[in-house]
């Protein structure tokens, strides 16, 4: 338990390196949430700068980071410009959009690709195997903009799906919800199984070929339980580590792909936010993701713990 | 009085596809209740005949040729669901790094209970681990592999190979760790295994001296012949 | 005035302090106690003992892997003059190299010769291990495990060392092989003076090999007697325990 202690302590000074670096980096960026006014003629440029003294714009650095850890303390975790009031509740609505999203992807990638896996490492050398081997390819290839983009364009051509957006005009349901959710999800899901499927044929490979396997073999131990009772365990190993690892990059594709599809997560939250420099809103956009993947990793080596004993010592 | 071996091996070729052969028509017999030795150098191929004669060796890469009869049936000839029951139980094996054949993530415990579960046999680890000569069994039996010592690992993978008292129990390389007191001390286990149990054994080393010592008779694997090797 | 012993050691003791990953401790292992003893050139010493008895700490002290906890040693040569061979060596060689590069990787560290001479170097110190020159391209993996024992041993030769530390080196070897290579390191012995400090827990070996052998148990030298009295001169029990387990295994 001291170290769940440790692994905390260390995720709450990575949360704070990370405001300070991204705090740093919004104030590297060229202008400020008012330079898009500068070119306006009517603006002149005393109510320019009224306006950002009046939003505390003009303070240093530290002085704004204080107060912006402030806002935290209270709950507003900063000050947006653009909707003018506090982030927090900007995202507390976007969250579990985001949070759907990721979560159906991740349990649909492994769910799919931990069976493929295991039957493609099963079956190496085969005709099957093969076959699956390129069309894994050919889907790593194709970036996720263009998958998108053609499912949507599909939709809209068959008019099966709803093409973007969180529901159809005048429904409210659920159901209506998860046929949205289809097109996104597909796409996340298709851009992680490549590369998981890769990981788990390779850890069950490597496992099958170990001398435990043999020896279990030697034992008289049956084909299918030596696969799933003794190699299979032994697999999971790397494979914890790969989802934890996997977590950053499916949260960078989803934000891609919710712009993309409409869907109503942190992703257009976050575009609009850069484009406008709307820093407060970047920056909590920026910490939530960080802590969802110190999270998301800090499951993943608990995981590990209680599966490798070896870890355990 | 049982006239057949329990092994008969008749003519038996091993070749890699395509290319060398590594054993060319070799033949030899291991009676019941029997230590026989077989040494030769590194490499040239004991292991790879202990793997034919379980029929590990994959089928894509290696060509096995011939006869290996065990209790009169051919094990070349037989289903791969009957060749799953020998294996363990009729013929079981010991390997040579304890470390790695066993699973890193199951305790003892489990592994020897898998064992016992594959054929259907009742039988207390405990007791298992006290047959291969280990005094601790509460604690072997609830602890991981890494946590033993290599000591302490080899009896375990003795006791996995006595789980199912195969008559014949194949020991592929069990001295090369071993120091002279330890070696004495594990070919007196098989010796008085053999007395209590009437197991056979067919113990694979590169060590001559030991196998003099060990086994009743010995065989000599050298450039894909077996004769047998006069102590 | 007698010669300086080629490797004088005092009072060496090692101890490890066990830490667990996630901060807490474990019981410290003693590995070496007060182990002392000397080596003049052209010997050999055989350092024997059960496992765990702290054989393979000791051979790494002595080749600087570890820093001991306290106690000296003093080598009267430049550092790369002791070579340390391992207990697996297919696990010492780098399998993607080919046994040219292997044998050639000491040299071109210490940055002698050109790359004809290396070359050559490594064709003679392969003739002199037993390695026919077709060796030299092959990669490492794909050599026998005797032959890579053999190309270990080639490695340790290359750089003309004063002192060979053999950590369970030829123990296991086939017995045909042991023979040669003990042989070959006789003979380089009475040539170039070279002296070795052999780690085995065979005792035949060590004593077919050694002119003085130390026994070792729990991290102490329990016993150093000649080679040649062996049998008659030891004492202490545990040297008995190996003297009678190698009458039984003799071949």
């Amino acid at each position: 338990m001291r170290y769940l202690a440790r692994r905390l302590l260390h995720g709450a000074f990575l949360l704070v390196g990370v405001s300070v670096l991204s705090f740093l980096f919004s104030d590297l960026a060229p202008g400020d949430y008012y330079s898009e006014l500068q070119s306006d003629p009517r603006v002149s440029a005393a109510t320019l700068a009224a306006l950002r003294t009046q939003n505390g714009l003009d303070r240093p650095l530290p002085v704004r980071y204080a107060t912006w850890l402030k806002s935290i303390g209270r709950g507003d975790f900063g000050y947006s410009l653009a909707y003018q009031g506090p982030v927090g509740p900007l995202l507390a609505q976007r969250i579990p959009g985001t949070l759907l999203l990721t979560g159906l992807a991740t349990a649909l990638g492994w769910l799919l690709s931990v069976p493929l896996g295991i039957w493609s490492a099963a079956r190496r050398r085969s005709w099957p195997e093969a076959s699956l081997k390129v069309i894994l390819s050919v889907l790593l290839s194709i970036p996720e903009l263009l998958m998108a983009i053609a499912l949507l364009a599909l939709a809209v051509q068959t008019g099966c799906l709803p093409a973007g957006g969180l529901h159809s005009p005048g429904r409210a349901d659920a159901l209506d919800a998860l046929r949205h959710l289809v097109i996104p999800v597909t796409v996340l899901t298709l851009g992680l199984l490549p590369i998981l499927v890769r990981h788990v044929r390779s850890a069950v490979s490597e496992a099958l070929d170990a001398p435990f396997a043999l020896a279990a073999a030697a034992h008289g131990i049956p084909w299918r339980r030596l696969l799933f009772r003794h190699v299979l365990p032994v697999a999971m190993n790397p494979l914890i580590s790969l989802f934890g690892l996997s977590l950053g990059s499916l949260l960078s594709a989803s934000l891609l792909v919710e712009v993309l599809t409409g869907w109503p997560g942190l992703g257009p939250l976050f575009l609009d936010a850069i484009f406008a420099r709307d820093y407060a809103v970047v920056l909590g956009v920026v910490m939530i993701s960080t802590a969802f993947l110190i999270g998301g990793n800090m499951v993943a080596d608990l995981l590990l713990y209680r599966a490798d004993p070896r870890i355990r010592g | 009085m049982p006239s057949e071996p329990l092994l008969a091996v008749r003519n038996l070729h091993i070749g890699l596809t395509g290319s060398r052969e590594i054993l060319g028509g070799a033949s030899f017999e291991i009676p019941a209740g029997s230590i026989v030795g077989l040494f030769g150098d590194s490499g040239c191929g004991k292991s790879t005949l202990a793997l034919a004669l379980l029929g590990l060796l994959p089928r894509a890469r290696y060509r096995v040729e011939g006869e290996i009869l065990f209790r009169g049936r051919d094990l070349c000839r037989v289903s791969a669901r009957d060749l799953e029951k020998i294996r363990g139980a009729g013929i079981s094996t010991v390997f040579q790094d304890p470390l790695l054949a066993l699973n890193p993530v199951l305790r003892v415990r489990t592994q020897i209970r898998e064992i016992l579960r594959a054929h259907g046999i009742s039988a207390d680890p405990g007791e298992l681990l006290g047959l291969a000569g280990l005094n601790e069994p509460h604690r072997i039996l609830e602890a991981y592999p890494h946590q033993l010592s290599g000591g302490e690992r080899q009896r375990v993978t003795i006791a996995q190979a006595l789980a199912c008292r195969a008559p014949l129990v194949i020991a592929d390389e069990p001295f090369t760790a071993l120091d002279g007191p330890r070696v004495v001390q594990l070919i007196g286990l098989f010796k008085r295994l053999r007395a209590d149990l009437g197991t056979s054994f067919l113990l694979i080393s590169h060590h001559p001296g030991v196998l003099a010592a060990a086994a009743d008779t010995t065989f000599r694997l050298h450039e894909g012949a077996l004769t047998k090797h006069a102590a | 005035m007698p010669p300086e012993p080629l490797l004088t050691v005092r009072g060496l003791s090692k101890t490890f302090h066990q830490r667990r990953w996630w901060g807490g401790n474990a019981p410290d292992i003693t590995a070496l106690e007060d182990v002392s003893f000397t080596l003049d050139r052209g010997r050999t010493l055989a350092i024997v003992g059960p496992s765990g008895s702290g054989k393979s700490t000791l051979a790494r002290c002595l080749a600087g892997l570890e820093t001991p906890t306290s106690g000296e040693i003093r080598f009267s040569g430049a550092p790369v003059e002791m070579q340390l061979i391992f207990q697996q060596p297919a696990a010492s060689l780098n399998p993607r190299f080919t046994a040219a590069e292997v044998v050639e990787e000491p040299l071109v560290i210490q940055g002698r010769g050109w790359r004809a001479d290396r070359r050559r170097k490594a064709e003679l110190v392969l003739e002199e291990v037993g390695l026919p020159a077709s060796v030299l391209d092959r990669r490492s993996q794909l050599l026998s495990g005797g032959e890579r024992q053999r190309l270990a041993i080639a490695r340790a030769l290359v750089v003309e060392p004063r002192l060979i530390i053999l950590d369970e080196s030829i123990v296991g070897l086939d017995v045909g092989l042991q023979q040669q290579i003990a042989g070959l390191l006789i003979d380089l012995q009475s040539r170039s003076s070279l002296s070795y400090i052999l780690i085995s827990h065979d005792l035949d070996l060590a004593a077919g090999l050694a002119s003085e052998i130390a026994v070792m148990d729990h991290g102490r030298i329990v016993e150093q007697v000649p080679a040649a009295g062996l049998k008659t001169t030891a004492s202490h029990p545990l040297t008995r325990e190996l003297i009678a387990a190698a009458k039984v295994l003799a071949t």
